[in-house]
């Protein structure tokens, strides 16, 4: 039972972190490869700003996920939106380039300490069948259910979410039918760094945060591809079962195969279903 | 012409004097270069990072008393960034273009190899805090250029290994269970594998031993599995970024028993941990070559001290300690050598030290040109809730490296 505590926070954790990948690449088609080092940005922003603000750290924290949503915005407008009509490979490189920039932005700005992020309530719990929890766990169970659940309302019933979806769909109609799509997609990219940043604030409370982090994070990118790149949806099962074999692996086979294992089940994945268990056929054609 | 001749004299006059001016004032300004090759970033920072600021710090308060025979230290602060191959290139460009006299630092086991095989070619002595998978800093030869003030992890005299065990006897008595991981590097996996040996010739059972991959962030794999077996005690050999969220994870799992970690886990880091945990933390050990920043030492005041007036990053930890004393080493074999000093001839200085470190370690630091790294003293400590720091659980014991590889034979 420990085992299947640990597959699901791990699972939550993936979850969250594909999520701001995938609303990315939907609506601009961009495989944000800076993904991972935008999540330590996050953390590391995320632990200045509970160290600096006094009261309940969820005011902090807060803020944190706000500048996460400015910063995804800020990113779009100066480094991305400027490449519209370029090829999308130049555009993919940038965000390589944009990895490295942060990377060393986060290793000269916080030296590359290690750090933690503090929610505010710490205990430990025996649940029945032998089970250990902690505070944290719960608030990561918590936190992905309401982020999930947020995300798809925001799909299905805001007007920005639509125009995100159909922007996705088709960009060119999208803008014939009078979508600012630019607007949307700073908005997706809004969205996709506030998801880091969620992300980056679990990890950080859970494990630590340190250089280190950017590790856990390129799982992501595995967790995606393996969902779908064009859906929020995939991304749950997808999450689950890299957490689990990843688990299986290390707990069962050898630790030393966990990091290999979301990357073996991202290409028997692809291998068999090139588009991902939730994605759509025709978005592999498109890219 | 008289006049002609008198103005040329006059310019030659001049000129030689701003040449001898210049000459001169070179003289006094040409430092001693020397290398400081570290992780300040990468898989092993918060182990190595702090000590290259002790050094800085060391040597800014050097060349604020003025240098070292009337000539400043230029220390050039190299990122290993915890690679192999990028902490080769950067020796290289600290060898040939820096033209450094030593290089310092160089903790990670992974980069050591190809650094010492190149500073070995070059003849440029490697002072490290870490020392040392590979070289002979024990039964030296002629020629060697490496010399280690902290833990040493050579297969044939691994004083760390048997240094953890014996803190382990004296803190758990004879039969009981251990369990030890480490990280998933050649230094780490010599120490388990040793540390094993000498538990076991000393009546303990090792029930569990496992290597942890450098970068895991997730430890549930092995701390479900160590607190499931639950051994009487358990030894981390990794840095803090891997250890912490360890002990925290065992602390969920309700594993409270004792878990020590060696010294190369910065006290502020293990502050910041024993503040996340919900219980007192008092089955924290923490051990090694070196004292820790909680004691009352005045050379610990002195470092602080040149802290606030230089700048820092990190929080006191012994790891500056080691900083520190390597610069105090370099200075003290510069201030013999003279000017100028060549490479060889720091080697040969650097094989003289008897550096009394005055409290920063159990003993004094000593080399000689057959062995470069001498005795060491050693000691565990205990976390103490109510004092909020770290207490003496023994008094420091010595090793002899002879008597260690002795013993392995």
């Amino acid at each position: 039972m420990q085992f299947l505590i640990s597959v699901i926070i791990l699972g939550c954790i993936y979850a969250v972190l594909a999520a701001g990948f995938v609303v990315i690449y939907k609506s601009s088609r961009i495989l944000n490869f800076a993904y991972s080092d935008m999540a330590m940005l996050a953390a590391y922003l995320a632990v200045t700003l509970t160290q600096l603000l006094a009261g309940p750290p969820i005011i902090a924290l807060s803020i944190c996920l706000v500048m996460g949503f400015i910063l995804g915005v800020a990113i779009y407008a100066l480094v991305i939106k400027p490449m519209a009509g370029e090829p999308i490979f130049s555009t993919i490189i940038i965000t390589v380039a944009l990895g490295i920039v942060l990377n060393a932005i986060t290793a000269l700005g916080w030296g590359g300490k290690m750090e933690s992020i503090p929610l505010g309530w710490s205990q430990y719990y025996l649940l029945p069948a032998g089970i250990r929890m902690s505070s944290t766990e719960f608030i990561i169970i918590i936190a992905t259910i309401v982020f999930f659940i947020a995300i798809f309302a925001f799909y299905r019933f805001a007007k920005i979410g639509k125009q995100m979806r159909a922007t996705a769909e088709n960009a060119l109609l999208a803008s014939q039918r009078g979508i600012n799509i630019y607007f949307v997609t700073a908005f997706a990219w809004g969205i996709g760094f506030f998801a880091t940043a969620v992300a980056a604030v679990l990890i950080g409370a859970n494990y630590q945060v340190s250089l280190n982090l950017g590790h856990v994070a390129i799982k992501a990118f595995a967790v995606a591809l393996v969902g779908g790149m064009d859906s929020v949806e995939g991304i749950i099962p997808a999450a689950f079962i890299v957490a689990a074999t990843e688990l299986i692996a290390s707990n069962y086979i050898n630790p030393r195969l966990a990091d290999a294992i979301p990357f073996i089940i991202m290409i028997i994945v692809l291998l068999f279903r090139p588009w991902g268990l939730l994605g759509t056929e025709e978005e592999i054609e498109r890219v | 012409m008289r006049k002609k001749t008198m103005g040329i004299v006059m310019f030659l006059v001049f000129f030689s004097l701003i040449f001898m001016g210049h000459i001169s004032i070179l003289d006094a300004a040409d430092p001693y270069v020397i290398g400081y090759l570290t992780d300040i970033t990468g898989d092993a920072s918060d182990n190595y990072a702090p000590d290259s600021e002790g050094f800085r710090v060391y040597m800014d308060l050097v060349n604020a008393r003025g240098g070292i025979n009337g000539h400043p230290v230029k220390v050039i602060i190299e990122d290993g960034k915890s690679e192999p191959a990028r902490s080769a290139a950067v020796a290289k460009k600290l060898i040939f273009e820096n033209n450094v006299l030593a290089i310092c630092g160089l903790g990670f086991s992974r980069s050591q190899p190809p650094v010492l095989a190149l500073a070995e070619k070059e003849g440029v002595a490697v002072i490290t805090g870490y020392t040392g998978v590979v070289g002979d800093i024990y039964n030296t030869k002629p020629g060697s250029i490496s010399f280690a003030t902290g833990h040493n992890m050579h297969p044939d005299f691994h004083t760390s290994a048997y240094a953890s065990a014996r803190f382990i006897q004296a803190v758990k008595p004879k039969g009981s269970t251990v369990a030890i991981t480490g990280f998933a590097t050649p230094g780490a996996r010599f120490w388990r594998d040793l540390q094993e040996k000498w538990l076991k010739g000393m009546g303990y059972e090792v029930i569990y031993g496992e290597d942890i991959p450098t970068n895991t962030v997730d430890f549930s794999p092995w701390v479900n599995k160590i607190a499931k077996i639950s051994p009487d005690i358990y030894y981390g050999i990794e840095g803090s970024t891997q250890v912490i969220p360890q002990i925290l994870a065992l602390e969920k799992m309700g594993y409270t028993k004792d878990i020590m970690i060696p010294d190369f886990t910065p006290e502020g880091d293990l502050i910041k941990g024993m503040k996340r945990l919900v219980g007192s933390g008092e089955w924290i050990l923490w051990g090694g070559r070196w004292a820790t920043a909680y004691e009352d030492i005045p050379e610990m005041r002195k470092i602080k001290e040149a802290m606030e007036k230089f700048g820092y990053k990190y929080p006191i930890s012994a790891r500056h300690f080691n900083g520190w004393v390597i610069g105090r080493i370099i200075e003290e074999a510069l201030t013999r050598a003279g000017w100028p000093c060549s490479r060889s001839k720091l080697i040969s200085e650097i094989e003289k030290t008897n550096l009394d470190t005055r409290g920063l370690t159990g003993g004094p630091i000593q080399f000689t040109p057959t062995d470069h790294h001498g005795p060491s003293w050693w000691r565990v400590y205990r976390w103490n809730a109510e004092k909020k720091a770290l207490v003496p659980a023994m008094n420091w014991f010595k090793i002899e490296p002879k008597e260690i590889a002795k013993k392995f034979k």
